[in-house]
C-alpha cells in the first residue's frame, strides 16, 4: 500500500481553525471547489487531524469526468512533532491534479508567511499569482523547479537541476532525497529536437549493498525507473519529457521514485536512513 | 424537545475557520478546555452547512464555575463536554447551544459563548475586567439572548440528516476504468495503424519496428499495470511499459549494463537471462504522438545497443 503524499508545514503545534483558515483561502484561487465536509478530530493523541472533503466542479476535472462535481480530500496530520498536509495516493486520478493545486497554493501560501515570520528574505523573484490550472504543464525546467519548492522542502537549485527532500511521517518518520535535471536526450538531439527532458533520481545504498546483476533484476520490479550506478552508490534513475510533468504527474512520479529508493535503503541497509 | 439558545452572529455564511480561530482565543483562558471534534456537513445542500463542535471540558473547569444552584456533574463523568452549533441559512449565521444536551456544563459553557460573542462583538465588552463580578452579568445577556431562540424543530432535522454516496463512488469509479481501458485501447490502435499487425490480449500487445536502411526489425512489448504506488484507485491508475530486448545476459557483463544505464536515454533491466530496456508511463500521459516518439527511441536504442554488443563492441567482461 502506497504511503499518503505528506508535506510539511511550517507550524509549530496543530491548529485545526489555522489550517482550514490557510486551505479556505487557498480554495478562494479555485472558485469551483468548495469545502462539502470538514471534520477535526483531536480526540485521539496522534496524530490529531483534519479532514476535509472538497467537492470539485467541471472547471477543475478532465473533459472525460463529465459534468457531475467529484470529491477528494486533504488533511491535516499533527504527529505530535510534526505538522503535514496530507493526500491520499487512493484518492481517484480524476481529482488528485486538482488536490493537488489546491494543496500547492495553500503551502506556498504558508511557507511565505512563516518566511516572513522568521525574519527570511520573502521568496525569490516569481509572482506570488497562483497558478489555479491543475493540468497546467511547467512551462520550463525553472517552473518545475519552483513547484517542486512550492509542494517539497528545496535542498538547492541551479538553472538546470535542483535538489528535495521528501519526508513521510507514517509508519515512522523517514526522509529521501530527490535530484532534478534538465536534459535533452540523445534520440531527441538527433532528430533536430530540442525538447527538455528531465531526469528524476534518487540514491538507494551504497554499491557494495548489492552485486550489478541483483541490481538489474531489482530493476525489473520497479514500477517506475531502474537502479544505475552514481559514483560509489546506486540511485533510481527515471527520465520523462518536461511536458508530460504535470502538477500531479510530477509529484506521483517523484514520490513514487523516492518512496521505491526508500523502501530498498531500508531493506538493504537495515533501516537506515541515510538518504 | 430540546430547548435551544441561539445567536445571530455577523458572518457571511458559516466562516467556520473564523469561527474556530475565535473559540481558540476564547478556550485559551479555561484551561482543561479545547475543541475536540468538528464537523462540518455542507455536502447535501452547500446553500445551509451544519457543523457541529464538541469541546472537552475539564471536571475541575466545570465545577469552578458551577454555582450553588447548578446541576451537579454527576459522580465519574471525568471527561465532561459541551457541544455548540453552527449554521448558515440564507444569509443569517446562527450559533445554536442545546441547553438540556449541556445541562451539567452550562455555566462554563455560558462563559466561553460569552466570550466568543464578545470578540466577534455580537455582545458588548465588558467595562469591567474583574471576572467574578462580571458573572451575574453575563449570565443576563446569556439569558437575554436565550429569546432569540429560532426555530427548534427545524435545527433538530438537520443534525440528524446524513446520505450514503456510495453508490455515486462506485459508479465514478466504473467511468474512470472505462476511460483507462480506452486510453490503452487507443494506443493499440495507434500501434496498429502505425506498424502493422499487433499481438496480444486485454492487458498487453506486441509491435514491431522497422527500418528501412540498414533493414532491422525490433519487438516492442507494451504491458498495462497498476503500480503499487496507485495501488487501490483501481485501473484508474495505470500505467504502461513499454519493453523491448536488448541481449541475453551472456552477451553482457551485468557490471557493463548497469554503468550503461546511468547515461542511457533509457535503462536496462534483467527478464532472467535477458537484458530488457524499459520505461514506464501513465496511460493518459502517452498521447499518439509522444507514445510514438517514446516506442521509436525504445526500440531504435535497444537495436543499436544489442548491435554494439553483438559486433563485440560492448562485450561480456
Amino acid at each position: 500500500m502506497p504511503r499518503p503524499f505528506c508535506f510539511t508545514l511550517p507550524y509549530a503545534r496543530f491548529s485545526p481553525a489555522h489550517a482550514l483558515a490557510s486551505l479556505e483561502e487557498a480554495m478562494a484561487t479555485f472558485p469551483d471547489a468548495r469545502i462539502a465536509r470538514a471534520v477535526v478530530d483531536m480526540e485521539q493523541e496522534a496524530p490529531q487531524g483534519l479532514d476535509v472533503d472538497i467537492e470539485l466542479g467541471p472547471s477543475l476535472l478532465p473533459e472525460s469526468a463529465g459534468e457531475a462535481p467529484r470529491t477528494g480530500t486533504l488533511s491535516v496530520r499533527f504527529d505530535g512533532q510534526m505538522v503535514s498536509l496530507v493526500i491520499d495516493p487512493r484518492d481517484s486520478s480524476v481529482v488528485l491534479p486538482a488536490i493537488f493545486a489546491i494543496a500547492e497554493t495553500m503551502l506556498t501560501s504558508v511557507r511565505d508567511l512563516a518566511a516572513v515570520a522568521a525574519g527570511e528574505d520573502a521568496e525569490e523573484e516569481e509572482d506570488a499569482e497562483s497558478d489555479a490550472d491543475p493540468w497546467s504543464k511547467p512551462a520550463s525546467f525553472d517552473d518545475l523547479a519552483r513547484r517542486a519548492r512550492h509542494l517539497f522542502s528545496l535542498d538547492g537549485r541551479g538553472e538546470t537541476a535542483f535538489g528535495v527532500t521528501i519526508a513521510w511521517q507514517k509508519p515512522v518518520g523517514r526522509t529521501q532525497g530527490l535530484l532534478a535535471h534538465a536534459h535533452t536526450p540523445r534520440f531527441e538531439e538527433e532528430n533536430g529536437g530540442e525538447g527538455t527532458w528531465v531526469t528524476l533520481e534518487s540514491p538507494v545504498c551504497p554499491k557494495n549493498r548489492l552485486t550489478p546483476e541483483e541490481a538489474l533484476r531489482r530493476s525489473r520490479s520497479l514500477d517506475v525507473g531502474a537502479l544505475c550506478e552514481r559514483a560509489e552508490h546506486y540511485t533510481i534513475v527515471a527520465r520523462y519529457p518536461l511536458r508530460v510533468l504535470d502538477r500531479a504527474r510530477f509529484v506521483a512520479i517523484a514520490m513514487a521514485i523516492a518512496e521505491q529508493a526508500d523502501r530498498l535503503e531500508a531493506m538493504l541497509t537495515g533501516g537506515k536512513d541515510e538518504f | 424537545m430540546s430547548n435551544w439558545s441561539t445567536f445571530t452572529l455577523p458572518f457571511e455564511g458559516l466562516e467556520l475557520p473564523r469561527f474556530l480561530l475565535t473559540l481558540e482565543q476564547s478556550l485559551a483562558a479555561f484551561p482543561g478546555a479545547r475543541v475536540t471534534f468538528v464537523e462540518l456537513d455542507a455536502a447535501d445542500d452547500p446553500d445551509e452547512p451544519l457543523c457541529g463542535i464538541e469541546i472537552a471540558l475539564s471536571r475541575p473547569l466545570v465545577e469552578r464555575h458551577r454555582a450553588p444552584e447548578d446541576p451537579e456533574l454527576p459522580e465519574g463523568e471525568d471527561a465532561p463536554s459541551a457541544e455548540i452549533t453552527l449554521s448558515a441559512e440564507g444569509e443569517e449565521t446562527t450559533l445554536a447551544v442545546d441547553l438540556e444536551r449541556n445541562a451539567y456544563v452550562m455555566p462554563v459553557l455560558v462563559k466561553i459563548v460569552e466570550d466568543v460573542l464578545r470578540r466577534l462583538e455580537v455582545i458588548e465588552e465588558d467595562e469591567s475586567e474583574d471576572e467574578e463580578d462580571e458573572e451575574d452579568d453575563e449570565d443576563e445577556e446569556f439569558d437575554e439572548d436565550e429569546e432569540e431562540e429560532l426555530d427548534e424543530e427545524e435545527d433538530e432535522d438537520e443534525l440528524d440528516e446524513e446520505e450514503d454516496e456510495e453508490a455515486e463512488d462506485e459508479a465514478d469509479e466504473d467511468e474512470s476504468e472505462d476511460e483507462v481501458g480506452e486510453a490503452f485501447e487507443s494506443l493499440r490502435v495507434v500501434a496498429a495503424r502505425t506498424f502493422g499487425a499487433v499481438e496480444g490480449n486485454e492487458t498487453s500487445f506486441s509491435l514491431t519496428v522497422s527500418w528501412e536502411e540498414p533493414p532491422r526489425k525490433k519487438g516492442v512489448r507494451v504491458r498495462a499495470f497498476e503500480p503499487a504506488f496507485a495501488a487501490g484507485e483501481g485501473t484508474g491508475a495505470s500505467w504502461v511499459a513499454l519493453e523491448c530486448e536488448v541481449c541475453p545476459l551472456s552477451a553482457l557483463a551485468p557490471a557493463e549494463a548497469v554503468g550503461i544505464n546511468t547515461a542511457a536515454d533509457f535503462q536496462m533491466s534483467l527478464d532472467g537471462e535477458t537484458y530488457l530496456l524499459t520505461t514506464s508511463y501513465p496511460v493518459r500521459a502517452l498521447d499518439a504522438s509522444l507514445f510514438l516518439e517514446i516506442t521509436l527511441a525504445l526500440a531504435e536504442q535497444a537495436d543499436i545497443l544489442g548491435l554494439a554488443i553483438e559486433e563485440g563492441k560492448l562485450a561480456r567482461s
